[in-house]
């Protein structure tokens, strides 16, 4: 994944005096030893610093030279914060207001400044009140920057009681540490953290943090994004963004109730002339949160800016990476045409190649730089290396497309669990990457991040999202698949013993998805661990269950689709109550707790699905001799805008033959149509719900 | 950006002293436009920087301004070698010499090799360790054994890796650089406990089939009583070891206990005693993998163990430990104050340190850093008490001074909790007790405060703590102590139901749940931080996952921040169309929130124990009314089945027009062996049997 680049005003928030920026330039040894130096030289493996002092290489971390001092300092008074009083006030009036949320928003305020040299400054100014445990937590106080590039500054940090008592936080207390990531994720940024002190139930924590960009990789590279509002309820939300009067600002807004409060004030003000606008809103309601709904970011307020109107800027300042980096190399072109071998058609070439990248380039995320960040290594080196993240796959894919004169190139985006973005407004908003393909007329999409995607699905977060086409310099979208390139399909063969054991055979055919879903699964477990959590899962169905044979496809060949059939003896399956054999469709508890999405009785969001899907089941039970249905439960064909089910069942010489199945057509289904989807739902569990009554023959009274 | 390529003779005396530095192409030019070159540091001078990008044949002059920073990779023992011929490294020729073929692991996703960890003790206090592994890549799986992190407390210790690299099946060896290498803090979040650190390198060219060396070293230079290491390892792992080594070397005249437990033939122990050193080897082969099974006990209690540390006793340590909690037993005004503010004229001792616990854990936030991962020394409790927060071992030393100052006797307690297994007395060492809590001394006895969690009231004790040993500790003494393990009714939820069934299938339920001990916590815990409204539609979604047509009616949950009271629930909700029609005349439904399932007793044998770290009861009864004009058909079957570990019992009696379903399952042992596995497995699905039950009602007139 790349690397976000937007600063959001939230919690993490930096010393009472800047990190310093070093002078000259500084030194890092394996140690974690920082020297600062005025003079830096290298050679025959020894590095001679100020006076002479030599230090070997093989003690030496980093070099990092100094750029000069750029940009200019901003106020080197600290803040006295917001008016205690004040505070005071509003805190009483959102807990009277709010009584049980976790926290309450007194002040978020951010500022962006664009500084006539292109140095930046980001300033953020928090004030929150603490009503409920996990939220004292935020008296953990960090703020990330890029060392060589950014420095952070703490101005404020401190508890104010209730009573109205003021608890500072002591500078001293700071620390500069490189924070951990994920396993598979290794980065170059440091945060400066600290604690609050003295923070307790009815504290208002107050902090204000600086972040200077001294040294910007690219002034151009401007992009403020605020998101007014939370789960939390805020009292106030300020965006304040400064730019040199003579920058063209473009902004969008989204999600404002009131349109006047989406124009933002403007004046122009400061030594430099510096154009100034500010959107506020107060007394913003929490986001209760909805099952399905929308990432939060993507239902709140929100204003998002740019010095550019078109992309022109950004695909040329990222074109010129991608297009170093897609460069075919002979061993490229030798490990192509090992992958391919005999294979002659496009498609055929296209998809080993997609299998290839996903099995034998390791999952490793490094990031140094932005353009790593953001456009990743060359194709040559993560084809050395064997490892990459995304976009690094995605620009060997590229590349290695080229060789076989497959058109391709890496696209940016935003995964749909993150708040959409159309992209009217140029900016680097995103968090992953892949591939673009056009082929026989035909343009689409495939990821190789994972592991476990046969041709030509792709993940299921990266449906229907807008693109970034750097290199073809085109905004476009992905599709999302049609149900039935998502599918469960679930076949169960059953005979039902008088005595009430059930003999099982259940074919599992899934598609898309689901498939990945079952490979990655299967990759992680051995076999003994596949039975064991089979055994569980047939235990749970009925007690007593017996898995007689398990039979899985094999996940690694992704060539073939993935199958599993498992031979199952369920004994005393049936429920006998007095005459009567009661028998419950073996999945039907799950397919009915599917009904949880329409739990609610209205919502003011809508339901957005990660994808579309179907899942149909054929079963066939032979019932024993002697018994027959008491009644059948009527077809259904149900059919709305965003969702069909159908299903019936049929009753002929001794079976009875059952065939559901529900397809979700459109990944989002908006808050007005959830009537109808309740209705649907309640309707399709209604039907799902019935067991089959068997009485013996004659039997009936 | 402007780069210059630079002359032929130039280059020719750069590229040669870059064979000469013998320095791996890994360092990486960051340049300010943002852009990055691997290759290797040829030269930096006033001007420009030198560098020879990788795959090009002359070095390149980068002006200094265009450059942002330079990244050297380290070089490590072994990084020439291009290939495994080259490496000299007996251990490893003679490990990929024996390699098995992959046919006899076609199901593991790695196979280790080889694995050594190797203490060498000091006279000072201080020690060296050092690990190394060599694995073998079989399934997709097995690569992530490429990605190593390793821990050390950063300024008291230090950590080396030594090599690390990838051996391809041709022989091939690519190392690591140090662009894969990242040195980060584990708990940044806690910036007064920050010490932990996690050195983390990934390896290059990793397929299946390739081979993984890598060595490192970790040292500490001197040490306390709390810094000497326990020396463990366990001989078996969730893939196949075929050799593997602990191997503990002291200086003579210190004396090494050990503790071993469940110890195969595979494993051999040696003692060699040198001029100046005693050396214990434990050296185990082919060892087997483990297969996960639901409810294992601790790894240390069932598989092949060894555990070494130099003699002391635990008198000893509570000495140590002693000292540390004296010095760090300071009060102020502001803590009188608060202890003040909480404590009534008057009050019993035993009042008295519950109305400072009930108060305290909300007052001071729980900081989850293991001692063992910090420190073993309490900062003083003045400074904890400012913080408002600390990890178990800091709230306990200041929870300790607000009982005294209330004078009530406390004391802290280093906790070894069942869940991380039993305490091994014979080999004391101060790391097997990884958490604190307090004991207060009462008038009706001892009663132990954990810190973990806001939601505990007085006496009630996490099921970790439970039947656990712990190093009780004062300033002025220390003793072993067990903490108790809870009654089955001190761990209850009891449920009580009162439904009514209306002739068109509607049911409408009254639901109270009462609670003590851990299901108190839980309940506590997921309710605490939500909003109403977040209740409501929690509540809301799980009456939909049983039933479509449900509407929640009301619900009231009584004293949920009333840590004085017990945590009481009423839920009423409605399940329209809930019972179905069988033809005209039948209503048929199952009882509504049972939903027992024998998933945890899938398996038809078990290889280990299953085990539980609490007792434990629950309890449902049901009265279920019965419309007009209907009679009950059938109402469900007795269930009944008893073991040692646990019991459950349901009964299903029908009284006119209202049938009463009671159950009840206890959990009276903590441990169910093999060889009752199958007992146990039929008690579990006798009580699933009852979620498949139906009751069916029988339509007699038109009323």
């Amino acid at each position: 994944m790349f690397v976000r680049r937007f600063l959001r005003s939230t919690l993490l928030l930096a010393g009472l005096s800047w990190i310093p920026i070093a002078a000259g330039h500084t030194v890092e040894l394996t140690d974690g030893t920082r020297i600062e130096t005025e003079s830096v030289q290298y050679r025959d493996a020894v590095l001679v610093l100020d006076g002479g002092r030599e230090v070997p290489r093989d003690q030496v971390r980093k070099v990092i030279f100094s750029q000069g001092v750029l940009g200019a300092s901003s106020t080197d008074e600290l803040s006295r914060g917001a008016d205690v009083g004040e505070l005071l006030e509003q805190a009483d009036r959102m807990r009277a207001e709010y009584p049980d949320v976790g926290a309450a928003v007194l002040i978020d305020d951010g500022e962006f400044t664009l500084r006539p040299d292109g140095t930046q400054l980001q300033r953020s100014h928090m004030a929150l009140l603490v009503l409920k445990e996990p939220w004292k937590a935020a008296a953990q106080i960090s703020q990330y920057y890029e060392e060589g590039r950014s420095r952070a500054r703490l101005l404020l940090a401190r508890a104010i009681g209730p009573d109205g008592t003021i608890h500072e936080f002591d500078p001293g207390e700071l620390r500069e540490v490189k924070p951990s990531s994920g396993m598979e994720f290794f980065s170059r940024n440091k945060t400066l953290s600290g604690q609050v002190p003295q923070v307790e139930i009815g504290s208002i924590i107050e902090t204000i943090w600086e972040v200077e960009t001294y040294n910007p990789y690219d002034p151009e590279l401007f992009y403020p994004r605020w998101y007014f509002g939370s789960t939390e309820p805020v009292a106030m939300s300020r965006l304040t963004i400064s730019v040199p009067e003579e920058r063209e600002l473009y902004y969008e807004t989204g999600n404002f109730v009131d349109s006047a409060a989406a124009e933002p004030r403007q004046w122009t003000e400061g030594e430099y002339d510096t154009r100034v606008y500010q959107w506020e809103l107060r007394d913003i309601a929490p986001v209760i949160r909805e099952p399905g709904m929308p990432p939060v970011g993507q239902v709140v307020p929100s204003v998002v800016a740019s010095l550019h109107s078109t992309w022109d800027y950004l695909f040329d300042f990222l074109g010129r990476f991608q297009r170093e980096h897609v460069q075919v190399t002979p061993e490229i072109e030798a490990q192509v045409h090992e992958i391919v071998g005999d294979l002659t058609e496009p498609e055929e070439q296209l998809a080993a190649i997609y299998y290839w990248l996903q099995r034998e380039v390791r999952y490793i995320s490094i990031k140094g730089s932005l353009g790593s960040g953001l456009s990743g290594h060359p194709a040559a080196l993560t084809l050395k290396n064997k490892y990459g993240d995304c976009i690094d796959k995605a620009i060997l894919f590229a590349t290695m497309l080229k060789v076989v004169g497959i058109k391709s190139e890496p696209i940016i985006v935003a995964t749909n669990d993150l708040p959409a973005d159309d992209r009217s407004l140029p900016t680097l908003y995103g968090n992953h990457a892949f591939n673009e393909v056009e082929l026989n007329g035909r343009t689409f999409h495939l990821d190789c991040t994972g592991t476990a995607w046969r041709y030509p699905s792709y993940p299921l977060n990266d449906h229907g999202v807008s693109t970034i086409n750097v290199l073809e310099r085109k905004i476009g979208h992905t599709e999302t698949p049609p149900p039935e390139e998502n599918e469960l399909l679930i076949d169960l063969n059953m005979r039902l013993e008088a005595d009430g054991t059930l003999k099982v055979i259940l074919k599992l055919e899934p598609n898309g998805n689901f498939e990945a879903i079952g490979r990655m699964m299967l990759d992680q477990v051995n076999s003994m661990l596949r039975r064991t959590v089979a055994q569980q899962a047939i235990n749970a169905l009925c007690p007593g269950a017996e898995l007689k044979k398990l039979e899985v496809g094999d996940e690694s060949d992704l060539t073939t689709q993935l199958t599993a059939t498992l031979k199952i003896v369920l004994p005393e399956y049936p429920t006998f109550a007095g005459d009567l054999m009661i028998f419950e469709m073996p999945l039907a508890r799950a397919m009915k707790s599917l009904a949880a999405i329409a739990a609610l009785d209205q919502r003011d969001y809508d339901i957005q699905s990660p994808t579309v899907f179907s899942l149909r089941q054929h079963i066939q039970l032979d019932l024993p001799a002697g018994y027959v249905p008491r009644g059948l439960p009527e077809p259904v064909e149900l059919s709305t805008p965003f969702a069909d089910y159908s299903a019936n069942y049929e009753y002929a010489d001794g079976k009875v033959v059952f065939n559901d199945n529900l397809e979700l057509t459109h990944r989002v289904i908006e808050s007005r149509e959830y009537p109808e989807l309740k209705q649907f739902v309640e309707n399709c569990t209604d039907f799902i719900k019935h067991p089959l009554l068997l009485t013996k023959t004659g039997s009936e009274s | 950006m402007k780069v210059t390529r630079i002359s032929l003779v130039a280059a020719t005396l750069l590229c040669l002293a870059a064979v000469l530095s013998a320095q791996a192409g890994n360092d990486v030019l960051y340049l300010q436009d943002g852009s990055e070159r691997v290759g290797q540091l040829v030269q930096i001078s006033a001007e420009q920087i030198t560098f020879l990008v990788d795959g090009e044949d002359e070095p390149t002059l980068f002006p200094r301004a265009t450059v942002q920073r330079v990244e050297l990779t380290q070089q490590r023992l072994g990084d020439q070698a291009q290939s495994v011929d080259q490496l000299d490294d007996p251990v490893l020729k003679r490990v990929l010499e024996h390699q098995p073929p992959p046919f006899m692991y076609p199901d593991s996703g790695h196979v280790t090799l080889y694995s050594l960890t190797r203490y060498d003790l000091d006279e000072s206090g201080g020690y060296t360790v050092r690990q190394r592994r060599i694995e073998r890549v079989m399934l997709e799986r097995g690569k992530a054994r490429a990605t190593v992190a390793r821990t050390y407390k950063q300024g008291e210790q230090t950590l080396t890796v030594d090599f690390a690299r990838t051996i391809d099946p041709d022989g091939t060896v690519t190392p690591m650089s140090d662009s894969a290498l990242e040195v980060s803090s584990v708990f940044s979040e806690y910036p007064a406990y920050e010490k932990l650190y996690q050195a983390k390198f990934a390896l290059k060219q990793i397929r299946i089939g390739s081979v993984i060396d890598y060595q490192v070293t970790i040292r500490r230079d001197e040490g306390n009583i709390f810094d000497v290491p326990l020396c463990e390892a366990l001989f078996r792992e969730e893939e196949p070891v075929l050799e593997a080594e602990l191997v503990i070397s002291a200086p003579l005249g210190h004396e090494l206990l050990q503790h071993t437990s469940n110890l195969g033939d595979n494993v051999t122990t040696t003692r060699e005693e040198g001029p100046q050193h005693v050396t214990i080897r434990f050296t185990a082969t082919n060892c087997e993998r483990v297969v996960r099974e639901p409810q294992m006990p601790p790894a240390s209690e069932i598989l092949p163990h060894v555990a070494v540390s130099t003699q002391m006793t635990w008198s000893d340590i509570g000495t140590a430990a002693s000292a540390a909690l004296g010095s760090a037993l300071d009060t102020n005004d502001e803590m009188r104050a608060y202890v003040a503010g909480l404590v009534a004229d008057g009050a019993t001792a035993t009042e008295r340190a519950r109305a400072i616990y009930q108060d305290f854990n909300r007052t001071v936030r729980y900081l989850q850093v293991s001692p063992p991962l910090y420190s073993y020394e309490p900062r003083p409790a003045s400074e904890t008490f400012t913080a408002r927060a600390g990890n178990s071992l800091d709230k306990a030393a200041l929870l300790v001074a607000l009982l005294q100052a209330a004078d009530v006797d406390a004391a802290l307690v280093l906790v070894c909790p069942q869940t991380s297994g039993v305490l091994l007395e014979d080999v004391p060492n101060v790391h097997q007790l990884v958490v604190a809590v307090v004991a207060a001394d009462l008038p009706d006895g001892r009663v132990f405060l954990a810190l973990n969690d806001e939601t505990i009231r007085f006496g009630q004790l996490p099921y970790r703590f439970q039947n656990s040993r712990g190093l009780l500790v004062t300033p002025t003494s220390s003793e072993l102590v067990d903490l108790p393990l809870n009654e089955p009714a001190q761990e209850q939820i009891a449920v009580r139901y009162e439904i009514d069934v209306s002739s068109a299938g509607d049911v409408t339920v009254k639901k109270t749940e009462t609670y003590t001990g851990n299901d108190e916590i839980w309940q506590r815990n997921m309710w605490k931080d939500l909003q109403d409204e977040e209740i409501r539609r929690d509540l809301e979604v799980s009456l939909n996952a049983m039933h479509a047509k449900s509407q929640l009616d009301s619900y009231e949950i009584e004293n949920l921040h009333d840590l004085a009271a017990p945590l009481r629930f009423v839920e009423q909700y409605t399940l329209t169309d809930y019972a179905i029609r069988g033809g005209d005349d039948l209503l048929v439904f199952q009882l509504p929130e049972i939903d027992y399932t024998a998933a945890s007793v899938g398996k038809p044998a078990r290889l280990f124990p299953m085990r539980w770290y609490r007792r434990g009861a629950s309890t449902k009864t049901m009265h279920i009314r019965v419309p007009a004009g209907y009679r009950v058909h059938y109402a469900g079957q007795d269930y009944s089945a008893s073991t040692p570990a646990a019991s459950f019992t349901a009964t299903f009696t029908t009284d006119g027009d209202v049938v009463t379903y009671e159950d009840a399952f206890v959990r009276e042992g903590l441990e169910v062996m093999p060889a009752e596995y199958a007992d146990y497995k039929a008690c579990i699905e006798t009580q699933a049997r009852v979620a498949k039950e139906w009751i069916v009602l029988e339509r007699v007139s038109d009323e």
